[in-house]
Protein backbone atom coordinates (compact mmCIF):
# COMPACT_ATOMS: atom_id res chain seq x y z
CA UNK A 1 0.00 0.00 0.00
CA UNK A 2 1.53 3.17 -1.36
CA UNK A 3 1.40 5.43 1.90
CA UNK A 4 0.56 8.60 -0.26
CA UNK A 5 -2.93 9.52 -1.22
CA UNK A 6 -4.50 11.96 -4.13
CA UNK A 7 -6.95 14.64 -3.41
CA UNK A 8 -9.69 12.26 -4.07
CA UNK A 9 -8.77 9.52 -1.57
CA UNK A 10 -8.08 11.84 0.91
CA UNK A 11 -11.28 13.57 0.75
CA UNK A 12 -13.00 10.10 0.36
CA UNK A 13 -11.05 9.20 3.77
CA UNK A 14 -12.60 12.75 5.41
CA UNK A 15 -15.92 11.71 4.66
CA UNK A 16 -15.54 8.45 5.99
CA UNK A 17 -14.06 10.03 9.25
CA UNK A 18 -17.60 12.07 9.86
CA UNK A 19 -19.05 9.19 10.60
CA UNK A 20 -16.16 7.67 13.23
CA UNK A 21 -15.41 4.68 10.80
CA UNK A 22 -12.37 5.68 8.97
CA UNK A 23 -9.26 3.27 10.07
CA UNK A 24 -6.29 4.48 12.09
CA UNK A 25 -3.71 4.27 9.42
CA UNK A 26 -6.05 6.23 7.03
CA UNK A 27 -6.56 8.75 9.30
CA UNK A 28 -2.78 8.95 9.75
CA UNK A 29 -2.45 9.03 6.15
CA UNK A 30 -5.08 11.66 5.35
CA UNK A 31 -3.79 14.56 8.05
CA UNK A 32 -0.18 14.07 6.38
CA UNK A 33 -2.22 14.86 3.03
CA UNK A 34 -3.62 17.90 4.69
CA UNK A 35 -0.50 19.28 6.42
CA UNK A 36 0.66 19.84 2.97
CA UNK A 37 -2.24 20.44 1.03
CA UNK A 38 -4.26 23.60 2.02
CA UNK A 39 -6.71 22.67 -0.67
CA UNK A 40 -8.08 19.24 1.40
CA UNK A 41 -7.47 21.42 4.58
CA UNK A 42 -10.12 23.71 3.85
CA UNK A 43 -12.27 20.96 2.31
CA UNK A 44 -11.86 18.74 5.52
CA UNK A 45 -13.06 22.13 7.70
CA UNK A 46 -16.10 22.61 5.78
CA UNK A 47 -17.20 18.87 5.82
CA UNK A 48 -16.83 18.52 9.51
CA UNK A 49 -19.01 21.88 9.67
CA UNK A 50 -21.87 20.12 7.78
CA UNK A 51 -21.29 16.82 9.74
CA UNK A 52 -22.72 19.69 12.45
CA UNK A 53 -25.31 21.18 10.41
CA UNK A 54 -26.36 17.88 9.22
CA UNK A 55 -27.49 16.67 13.24
CA UNK A 56 -29.33 20.14 13.23
CA UNK A 57 -31.71 19.18 10.14
CA UNK A 58 -31.75 15.75 11.41
CA UNK A 59 -33.37 17.17 15.26
CA UNK A 60 -35.76 19.22 13.43
CA UNK A 61 -37.10 16.44 11.64
CA UNK A 62 -38.18 15.66 8.18
CA UNK A 63 -41.59 15.38 8.24
CA UNK A 64 -42.91 12.03 8.80
CA UNK A 65 -45.15 11.70 6.30
CA UNK A 66 -48.09 9.03 6.39
CA UNK A 67 -50.12 6.88 4.51
CA UNK A 68 -53.99 8.60 4.32
CA UNK A 69 -57.21 6.94 4.80
CA UNK A 70 -58.13 7.60 1.51
CA UNK A 71 -54.99 5.96 0.00
CA UNK A 72 -55.44 3.10 2.23
CA UNK A 73 -59.10 2.65 1.05
CA UNK A 74 -57.20 2.42 -2.69
CA UNK A 75 -54.41 0.01 -1.58
CA UNK A 76 -57.55 -2.03 0.01
CA UNK A 77 -59.59 -1.61 -3.66
CA UNK A 78 -56.80 -2.81 -5.23
CA UNK A 79 -56.33 -6.02 -3.50
CA UNK A 80 -59.80 -7.01 -3.14
CA UNK A 81 -59.92 -6.68 -6.79
CA UNK A 82 -56.97 -9.30 -7.49
CA UNK A 83 -58.52 -11.82 -4.91
CA UNK B 1 -56.05 -26.05 5.73
CA UNK B 2 -54.33 -28.16 8.25
CA UNK B 3 -53.63 -27.62 11.57
CA UNK B 4 -50.07 -27.67 11.27
CA UNK B 5 -50.14 -24.59 9.25
CA UNK B 6 -48.69 -22.28 12.04
CA UNK B 7 -49.82 -18.90 10.48
CA UNK B 8 -52.42 -18.17 7.68
CA UNK B 9 -52.50 -15.41 5.02
CA UNK B 10 -55.26 -12.60 4.93
CA UNK B 11 -55.01 -10.81 2.20
CA UNK B 12 -58.02 -8.32 2.63
CA UNK B 13 -56.95 -7.53 6.42
CA UNK B 14 -53.45 -6.84 5.05
CA UNK B 15 -53.96 -3.01 4.45
CA UNK B 16 -55.36 -2.40 8.34
CA UNK B 17 -53.10 -4.26 9.86
CA UNK B 18 -49.67 -3.49 7.92
CA UNK B 19 -49.67 -0.50 5.62
CA UNK B 20 -48.82 1.66 8.08
CA UNK B 21 -45.90 -0.94 9.38
CA UNK B 22 -44.63 -1.06 5.93
CA UNK B 23 -45.09 2.53 5.31
CA UNK B 24 -42.81 3.78 7.89
CA UNK B 25 -40.43 1.10 6.82
CA UNK B 26 -40.00 2.16 3.36
CA UNK B 27 -40.23 5.87 4.09
CA UNK B 28 -37.45 5.83 6.55
CA UNK B 29 -35.55 4.68 3.09
CA UNK B 30 -36.43 6.01 0.03
CA UNK B 31 -37.81 9.16 1.83
CA UNK B 32 -40.13 9.97 -0.51
CA UNK B 33 -44.45 9.34 -0.04
CA UNK B 34 -45.51 8.33 -3.28
CA UNK B 35 -42.26 6.01 -4.30
CA UNK B 36 -43.06 4.54 -0.69
CA UNK B 37 -46.72 3.91 -1.60
CA UNK B 38 -46.25 2.36 -4.82
CA UNK B 39 -43.75 -0.01 -3.41
CA UNK B 40 -46.15 -1.29 -1.10
CA UNK B 41 -48.72 -1.71 -3.33
CA UNK B 42 -46.04 -3.42 -5.35
CA UNK B 43 -45.27 -5.69 -2.46
CA UNK B 44 -48.76 -7.08 -2.14
CA UNK B 45 -49.23 -7.44 -5.72
CA UNK B 46 -46.20 -10.06 -5.28
CA UNK B 47 -47.34 -11.62 -2.05
CA UNK B 48 -50.82 -12.08 -3.72
CA UNK B 49 -49.37 -13.85 -6.55
CA UNK B 50 -47.01 -16.10 -4.30
CA UNK B 51 -49.63 -16.93 -1.85
CA UNK B 52 -50.06 -20.69 -3.01
CA UNK B 53 -46.38 -20.38 -1.97
CA UNK B 54 -46.46 -19.55 1.70
CA UNK B 55 -45.92 -22.42 3.78
CA UNK B 56 -46.84 -20.48 6.89
CA UNK B 57 -43.45 -21.03 8.46
CA UNK B 58 -42.91 -17.14 9.13
CA UNK B 59 -45.77 -14.82 10.49
CA UNK B 60 -47.86 -12.41 7.19
CA UNK B 61 -45.83 -9.46 8.57
CA UNK B 62 -42.01 -10.89 8.35
CA UNK B 63 -43.26 -12.71 4.86
CA UNK B 64 -44.37 -9.61 3.55
CA UNK B 65 -41.37 -7.31 4.67
CA UNK B 66 -39.39 -9.98 3.27
CA UNK B 67 -40.86 -9.38 0.18
CA UNK B 68 -40.65 -5.56 0.60
CA UNK B 69 -36.61 -5.81 1.02
CA UNK B 70 -36.35 -6.95 -2.34
CA UNK B 71 -39.06 -4.48 -4.01
CA UNK B 72 -36.83 -1.75 -1.85
CA UNK B 73 -33.79 -3.55 -4.00
CA UNK B 74 -35.42 -3.59 -7.05
CA UNK B 75 -35.86 0.63 -6.72
CA UNK B 76 -32.30 1.13 -6.04
CA UNK B 77 -30.98 -0.92 -8.71
CA UNK B 78 -33.71 1.13 -10.77
CA UNK B 79 -32.54 4.69 -9.56
CA UNK B 80 -29.10 3.37 -9.95
CA UNK B 81 -28.85 2.52 -13.28
CA UNK B 82 -30.57 5.58 -14.74
CA UNK B 83 -27.26 6.82 -16.27
CA UNK B 84 -26.16 10.56 -17.39
CA UNK B 85 -29.51 12.23 -16.69
CA UNK B 86 -28.95 12.97 -12.68
CA UNK B 87 -25.29 12.57 -12.65
CA UNK B 88 -22.96 14.22 -10.04
CA UNK B 89 -20.28 16.76 -10.96
CA UNK B 90 -17.10 15.17 -11.15
CA UNK B 91 -14.68 17.27 -8.59
CA UNK B 92 -11.29 15.11 -9.08
CA UNK B 93 -9.55 14.46 -12.78
CA UNK B 94 -10.44 10.93 -12.93
CA UNK B 95 -7.09 9.77 -15.17
CA UNK B 96 -3.93 11.01 -16.71
CA UNK B 97 -1.04 12.10 -14.93
CA UNK B 98 -3.51 14.65 -12.73
CA UNK B 99 -5.43 11.55 -11.78
CA UNK B 100 -6.77 11.88 -8.47
CA UNK B 101 -6.04 15.72 -8.08
CA UNK B 102 -8.88 18.77 -7.41
CA UNK B 103 -10.49 20.35 -10.81
CA UNK B 104 -9.50 23.45 -11.17
CA UNK B 105 -13.06 24.78 -11.21
CA UNK B 106 -14.30 22.72 -8.50
CA UNK B 107 -11.64 23.64 -5.66
CA UNK B 108 -13.63 25.16 -2.62
CA UNK B 109 -13.56 28.19 -1.86
CA UNK B 110 -13.28 29.70 1.35
CA UNK B 111 -16.62 30.32 2.94
CA UNK B 112 -17.54 34.02 3.70
CA UNK B 113 -19.66 35.78 5.84
CA UNK B 114 -18.55 33.95 9.22
CA UNK B 115 -21.61 34.94 11.05
CA UNK B 116 -23.70 32.70 8.83
CA UNK B 117 -22.60 29.34 10.48
CA UNK B 118 -24.45 30.24 13.14
CA UNK B 119 -26.39 26.58 13.37
CA UNK B 120 -29.53 28.06 15.00
CA UNK B 121 -30.60 29.73 11.47
CA UNK B 122 -33.40 28.30 10.42
CA UNK B 123 -32.13 29.36 6.73
CA UNK B 124 -28.67 27.80 7.09
CA UNK B 125 -30.51 23.98 7.77
CA UNK B 126 -33.59 24.63 5.47
CA UNK B 127 -30.38 25.48 2.34
CA UNK B 128 -28.75 22.18 3.27
CA UNK B 129 -32.08 20.55 3.29
CA UNK B 130 -32.81 21.46 -0.50
CA UNK B 131 -29.30 21.01 -0.91
CA UNK B 132 -29.58 17.06 0.34
CA UNK B 133 -32.70 16.84 -1.62
CA UNK B 134 -30.95 17.96 -4.94
CA UNK B 135 -28.68 14.75 -4.67
CA UNK B 136 -29.28 12.20 -7.60
CA UNK B 137 -31.50 9.94 -6.28
CA UNK B 138 -29.36 6.65 -6.14
CA UNK B 139 -26.91 9.52 -3.87
CA UNK B 140 -29.56 10.71 -1.85
CA UNK B 141 -30.76 6.93 -0.45
CA UNK B 142 -27.62 5.93 0.47
CA UNK B 143 -26.49 9.30 2.06
CA UNK B 144 -30.48 9.70 4.02
CA UNK B 145 -30.22 6.34 5.48
CA UNK B 146 -26.50 6.54 6.41
CA UNK B 147 -26.81 10.71 8.18
CA UNK B 148 -30.12 11.21 8.78
CA UNK B 149 -31.44 7.54 10.07
CA UNK B 150 -27.77 7.11 11.05
CA UNK B 151 -28.39 3.28 10.30
CA UNK B 152 -24.99 0.91 10.30
CA UNK B 153 -23.01 0.96 6.77
CA UNK B 154 -23.51 -3.02 7.32
CA UNK B 155 -27.49 -3.14 7.11
CA UNK B 156 -27.42 -0.45 4.52
CA UNK B 157 -24.86 -2.66 2.19
CA UNK B 158 -27.57 -5.69 2.59
CA UNK B 159 -30.61 -3.43 2.59
CA UNK B 160 -29.35 -2.47 -1.09
CA UNK B 161 -26.92 -5.04 -1.74
CA UNK B 162 -23.86 -2.85 -2.14
CA UNK B 163 -20.65 -3.45 -1.24
CA UNK B 164 -19.26 -1.17 1.47
CA UNK B 165 -16.41 0.56 -0.77
CA UNK B 166 -19.38 1.30 -3.05
CA UNK B 167 -21.21 2.92 -0.14
CA UNK B 168 -18.00 5.05 0.98
CA UNK B 169 -17.92 6.60 -2.95
CA UNK B 170 -21.38 7.36 -3.03
CA UNK B 171 -20.95 9.26 0.43
CA UNK B 172 -18.16 10.85 -1.08
CA UNK B 173 -19.56 12.21 -3.71
CA UNK B 174 -22.72 13.04 -2.15
CA UNK B 175 -20.90 15.12 0.35
CA UNK B 176 -18.80 16.76 -2.10
CA UNK B 177 -21.68 17.73 -4.07
CA UNK B 178 -23.38 18.87 -0.96
CA UNK B 179 -20.37 21.36 -0.40
CA UNK B 180 -20.53 22.74 -3.77
CA UNK B 181 -24.41 23.25 -3.12
CA UNK B 182 -23.78 24.78 0.26
CA UNK B 183 -20.84 27.26 -1.00
CA UNK B 184 -23.28 28.08 -4.44
CA UNK B 185 -26.33 29.02 -2.56
CA UNK B 186 -25.45 29.82 0.92
CA UNK B 187 -21.98 31.04 2.00
CA UNK B 188 -20.95 32.73 -1.31
CA UNK B 189 -23.94 33.66 -2.92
Amino acid sequence: MKFKLTCDEATAICSKNQYGEASVTDKFRMLFHVLFCAVCKLYSKQNTFMTKCMSSVDKKGVVKSKLNSEEKEEMALKIKEMV
Amino acid sequence: MTLEKKHQLNPEKWVGLYADYLFNYTIRRVDNHEVSKDLIQETFYAALKSVPNFKGLASERTWLIAILKRKIIDHYRKVNSVKGKAEIRVNFHQDGSQEGDWIQERVPAKWTSASDYNLEQMELTDTLRKCIDNLPEKYAMVFKMKTMQEMETADICKELDISSSNLWVIIHRARTQLRACMEENWFNK
